[in-house]
């Protein structure tokens, strides 16, 4: 079954990782742009991490064969520095119109600050303009409460539900961002938020319509495995393969394809793997024979 | 704790410091004072700041009842300092000097810098410091930032055993810290105030809390569901001040 993990932080991992995925079926990811966990002190670092993720990082998934593609956006909990928000912010634009970009994201709450939400209200603008869609990262304090404040801002802004995906939905939220028309994006984590049995029950209770699951996979204790992981426990649950292949490949290609920038019948194949190729000089590689693949055969 | 005076307290600080530190160390750092007093440079000072633990070593100093008494400072309430080392104590000391070189508005972007680009013992020092500090409640939106470090050390340091919240954080950032504590596995008895600053709203996102640990079918720390019972036994007003 072809998996596309609609949220990775791959510049948080390995090439393992990126092999171990292969393997496991991924043939898709999306890395939201977030924050790094070390706060940047300036806006020519932001810069230079979206251009990592247009650039290296989407090389990077070439080389193992998976298609990448990011979204941008100020993460809410760097929105709180005022400074750095406007001048990210005066960035986007410029970003936002780059071919692998699918999205605006990770926007939304963190702490539940007016800084937050005014920075949340221009970058959901921001989408409209370019008729993008929009990833929301859901705050994991005080999450139902967050959650139905997001709803009510991107209600206020007139952006279509269906260019919406609230992210890091639990069982406490799914009801209400289902309701309101948008995406519904669920992380699985080896050890908190969403566990893949708890995942599979909510599969069986709200079926698979606008349904999405991802890893979140970054920095922190995750891993980039989790949707494969999800599959084999949706199956042991006798969730059909159908519903999954909706959920885990259908679903985030829908969502992602209202920005015009996907190429389903692209997507539907694997990059063709050739390791000799550099980027800004610098290979994957180091010392080994570089792999060339003669067909879609993988590495 | 907090209503000591800057200067009472950084002299208080070099009396320990002198107690605690080989001669030779606590003369090094008088030489430094005097060059801060004589001509101060912000280089020269995050220089010191950030060396502070390499010259003058993480460990804790021990402070005695009377000594204590001498900064008019019981000694139940000077239970704190236990935490500090000489590098945190020596920092005040130098940070307490900078600021009196320093407009408001200066001052307010000297602490925010030395928390931004501080490693992480510098940013603990750093937030120890901040109740202490002249006018403490500008430097509240550090303090706020604080609270989103990925770092629990440094998270800790604002948000445990520390009168800083208490005292100036807007009831949402006090109940951010609440609920983060919460989520890290800390103790909330850590929290100074923390029952002062109960409020209706904290009442909702503890209760908004417990019901997403049940629905995910997790355990609620039996501290926090105590402290949710006290909440609600009281009659709190909705602002927690």
């Amino acid at each position: 079954m072809k998996v596309f993990d609609p949220h990775i932080h791959m510049i948080s991992r390995t090439t393992d990782d990126y092999q171990n995925m292969q393997e496991q079926g991924i043939y898709a990811v999306c890395e939201p742009a977030f924050w790094l966990g070390q706060p940047r002190t300036s806006v020519g670092s932001f810069e230079d991490y979206f251009l990592s993720l247009v650039g290296w990082e989407r090389f990077r998934a070439s080389q193992f064969g998976i298609h990448h593609f990011c979204t941008i956006g100020l993460n809410p909990k760097e929105a709180n520095n005022k400074r750095l928000a406007v001048e990210v912010m005066e960035l986007l634009p410029r970003y936002l119109e780059k071919e692998s970009v699918i999205g605006v994201g990770e926007i939304g709450f963190d702490d539940l600050t007016m800084m937050e939400e005014k920075i949340f209200m221009e970058q959901i603008s921001l989408a409209m303009e370019f008729e993008l869609p929009i990833l929301i990262h859901t705050p994991h304090r005080d999450k139902k409460e967050g959650t139905s404040r997001t709803i009510s801002i991107v209600k206020e802004s007139g952006i279509r539900p269906e260019m919406v995906l609230v992210d890091h939905n639990t069982e406490e939220t799914i009801r209400s961002v289902l309701e309101g028309g948008y995406y519904a994006g669920h992380s699985i984590y080896p050890n908190t938020k969403m566990s893949p049995q708890r995942m599979a029950d909510i599969v069986k209770c709200y079926g698979t319509e606008r349904i999405v699951i991802n890893s979140a996979a970054d920095w922190g204790v995750s891993s980039p495995l989790m949707v494969p992981r999800t599959i084999e426990v949706m199956r042991e649950n006798l969730i059909s393969d159908e519903d999954i292949e909706q959920i885990v490949w259908k679903n985030p290609i829908g969502f992602f394809s209202q920005s015009g920038r996907l190429d389903f019948t692209l997507l539907s194949e694997r990059p063709k793997i050739d390791q000799s190729q550099l980027h800004c000089g610098n290979s994957i590689l180091r010392g080994q024979e570089p792999y060339r693949a003669k067909g879609d055969e993988l590495l | 704790m907090a209503n000591i005076n800057t200067d009472d307290f950084s002299k208080f600080l070099l009396k320990l410091l002198q107690n605690s530190l080989p001669t030779d160390k606590y003369s090094k750092l008088l030489d430094i004072i005097k060059t801060f007093q004589n001509s101060f440079n912000h280089m020269s000072f995050f220089r010191f700041y950030a060396g502070a633990g390499r010259i003058f070593g993480n460990t804790l100093v021990r402070c005695e009842s009377n000594l204590a008494a001498e900064c008019e400072l019981s000694f139940d309430k000077a239970q704190f300092l236990s935490l500090w080392s000489n590098a945190d104590m020596v920092r005040f000391v130098f940070l307490s000097l900078a600021l009196e070189r320093l407009n408001e508005k200066e001052s307010i972007n000297f602490v925010d810098d030395i928390y931004t680009k501080g490693d992480l013992k510098e940013q603990i020092s750093l937030l120890r410091s901040l109740c202490f500090l002249p006018e403490a409640g500008r430097f509240v939106d550090t303090a706020i930032e604080a609270l989103r470090s990925n770092s629990t050390i440094v998270f800790e340091s604002i948000a445990c055993f520390n009168e800083y919240p208490y005292r100036y954080f807007p009831l949402l950032h006090f109940n951010q810290m609440v609920l983060k504590i919460i989520y890290l596995g800390i103790d909330i008895d850590y929290i100074f105030g923390l029952r002062e600053r109960g409020s209706s709203e904290l009442i909702r996102a503890l209760s908004d809390y417990v019901t997403e640990r049940r629905s995910a079918r997790r355990a609620v720390d039996l501290k926090v569901m105590n402290f949710l019972q006290y909440l609600e036994d009281n009659n709190l007003n909705t602002t927690g001040v």
